[in-house]
């Protein structure tokens, strides 16, 4: 007979009363699992949808081109470099790309533009650029004066499908950099800011017109998941290493996009701030549940300090109550929470109702829940810590009962 | 040997707003293995006497010796250890803790002084067996009668041979054959184990039990008769 077995029978004092308790812990816990699941898994799918628009989710530049984007710092061995990183597990996809910038003219109209140079056949594995044509058609191989022009662009500009456009900019060399285009498609990602500057041209005339030599600015890469990406990038630093070329760096998506991992941060740590309060609203129903409990009990408590038992141990049994009442709730709350997030995470959450805006912009409409550990610790961590928060204050006044006053309720 | 000296023992607390004086100045003295009854209408200081007695309650002015120790200079902690090890509880409505067995309320003293629990276990079934509920240590609180519960209370209070038992109007909820047999038990046990028994009472058939019979009025003590 200990402490521990005192607390749990006296658990089973009121069972109506404490299976309410137990259940709106389990509630909390289950709600809290699921939601952050749903968080992750909608991460995952930002990630995948930002990593497949444009960037990859590595690139292969060389060192020191990041962040000034400067054309004369260029890989120069592009062939190279692919045929290192195509060899590697988990690559899905690779493209070499030439990221120029110059101004764009069709008839009198002049805007501001980022020329892409794109293989893309390449391209086609690795982005979501051949999805996203909401008019005309993808560049075909072979093709060397097509290019891609971004909806708002094009709008800007007064051009369509067919349309001839003319480009001018200043090479990797400091050359002047020329030429026409004929626009084969107009892509609409969703992002005004791509839409409104977006071209994508053959590779070798973007090269060619902006004396790169046959270089490139960046080679992307595709893996099959993310969660490869951190191993991935230091085995193509090794390889490349191993092959002395050693003035390339490997860049990861949140380097490349700081954005995405700094609003991914800020909606979970908002996220949690959110979860704490809605548990903060079951931990007060929970301390008015273990102060009446505890209330109830007054006079007994009061036999039990006359008899000799130690104010802090009166306070550890009060205390324990409540912890095994919390870890009853937390073993419900996983196993509501666990199978039900299982089941969406295969199966997957629909928002049908928004299917066209998610289309539109070349996203699944289904967005599938991602349980990890991560996840569960968080769900358990905030429902276990602010339940037995609001268990202390119960535990610190059976600390100050006065046994004479105790015996004397009834 | 006096195991209990008091002197000039005055109470006061507050009632809402008027102070009641429950003790106005107590003197009294006890012997080892007396069997004492305090006897006096309600209001009288009886309860208040006991629970000053046993530290459960302070003193306003006055003197508490017990076992040779001031019980009024104590610190909690002192005043615990001494209910723990010296004093054994009867109460008036029994007082078991409901979620616990027979036996396993029997022990719980035993518990709170670090006995092991196979001595524990021997030593409660023993004195179970000796209140005659040989049997019944299984049994929660809540499905026995008044009586039988009274002589667990009994049991907890002496399974650790305390110096003193204070028992605060232990037969008020009993019939009075059963309180006759619960008298019969706490009076073996004085006989045998030399276990000193204080009751506060209404209750003629204690005062009829006990040799000695001190009446509070008031807060004083009426008279201090041993027969």
């Amino acid at each position: 007979m200990t402490l521990v077995r005192i607390a749990w029978r006296n658990i089973g004092r009121n069972k109506r009363r404490s299976i309410l308790s137990a259940l709106a812990v389990s509630f909390a816990c289950a709600v809290l699992i699921f939601s952050m699941a749903l968080q992750r898994g909608s991460y995952a799918d930002m990630i995948y949808n930002t990593v497949h628009a444009h960037t990859g989710h590595l690139q292969v530049q060389r060192a020191g081109y990041w962040p000034d984007r400067t054309l004369a710092r260029r890989v120069t061995s592009p062939d190279a470099i692919m045929a290192v990183v195509r060899a590697l597990p988990h690559v899905r996809a690779v493209a070499p790309r030439v990221n120029a910038a110059g101004l764009v003219s069709k008839g009198k109209r002049t805007f501001g533009g980022l020329i892409f140079g794109i293989d893309p056949v390449r391209e086609k594995a690795l982005s979501t650029m051949a999805d996203v044509i909401r008019e005309g058609k993808y560049i075909e191989e072979g093709d060397r004066e097509g290019v891609l022009v971004g909806s708002l662009l094009a709008e800007n500009l007064g051009a369509g499908v067919g349309d001839e456009i003319v480009f001018l900019g200043q090479g990797a060399d400091g050359s002047l950099a020329a030429g026409r285009l004929v626009v084969r498609g107009l892509i609409k990602t969703g992002v005004s800011e791509m839409d409104r500057t977006t071209l994508a041209a053959p590779l070798a005339t973007i090269q060619d017109a902006y004396s790169m030599n046959g270089g490139v600015s960046e080679v992307a890469v595709l893996l099959d998941r993310d969660k490869y990406r951190h191993e991935v990038a230091g085995e193509i630093e090794r390889k490349l290493r191993e092959r002395g070329l050693t003035n390339a760096a490997v860049l990861e998506w949140p380097t490349l996009l700081p954005g995405v991992e700094q609003s991914i941060r800020i909606d979970w740590n908002s996220g949690l701030i959110m979860y704490a309060a809605l548990v903060l609203v079951v931990g007060f129903g929970i301390a008015n549940t273990f102060l009446m409990a505890f209330m109830e009990r007054m006079h007994e408590l009061g036999v039990l300090l006359a008899l000799g038992m130690r104010p802090a141990s009166l306070s550890l049994m009060v205390y324990l109550e409540s912890v095994l009442l919390v870890l009853l709730g937390v073993v419900g709350g996983l196993a509501m929470g666990i199978p039900i997030t299982r089941y969406f995470q295969v199966r997957g959450l629909d928002f049908g109702v928004a299917q066209e805006t998610f289309a539109e912009y070349g996203l699944s409409p289904v967005i599938h829940p991602e349980l990890s550990l991560l996840v569960l610790a968080w769900a358990i961590g905030i429902v276990v810590l602010i339940s037995l928060a609001a268990a202390i204050y119960p535990a610190v006044k059976a600390a100050r009962v006065k046994p004479v006053e105790a015996l004397r309720h009834t | 040997m006096k195991l209990l000296e008091v002197g000039q023992l005055k109470k006061d607390y507050r009632e809402g707003k008027t102070w009641v004086h429950a003790l106005r100045g107590v003197d009294l003295q006890i012997g080892e293995g007396e069997f004492v009854a305090i006897a006096g209408p309600s209001g009288s200081g009886k309860t208040t006497l006991l629970n000053v007695i046993s530290g459960l309650d302070s003193v306003t002015e006055g003197q508490v010796r017990f076992d040779g120790d001031d019980v009024t200079t104590m610190t909690p902690r002192q005043l615990t250890h001494m209910r723990l090890t010296k004093i054994g509880f009867v109460f008036q409505v029994y007082n078991l803790i409901p979620v616990l067995t027979a036996q396993e309320n029997v022990e719980f003293t035993m518990l709170l002084q670090g006995v092991p629990a196979a001595k524990r276990k021997a030593l409660s079934l023993d004195i179970l067996s000796r209140v005659g509920l040989a049997g019944y240590g299984h049994r929660r609180p809540p499905t026995m009668s008044g009586g039988q519960q009274q002589r667990v209370a009994v049991a907890r209070a002496i399974v650790t041979h305390p110096r003193l038992v204070l028992a605060d109007e232990p037969t008020a909820n009993l019939d009075s054959e059963t309180g006759a047999k619960l008298l019969d038990v706490m009076k073996e046990l004085n006989e045998t184990e030399k276990i000193t028994f204080i009751f506060s009472t209404h209750d003629p058939m204690v005062m009829d039990y006990s040799r000695r019979l001190i009446r509070v009025r008031d807060g004083r003590v009426d008279s201090d008769k041993t027969r």
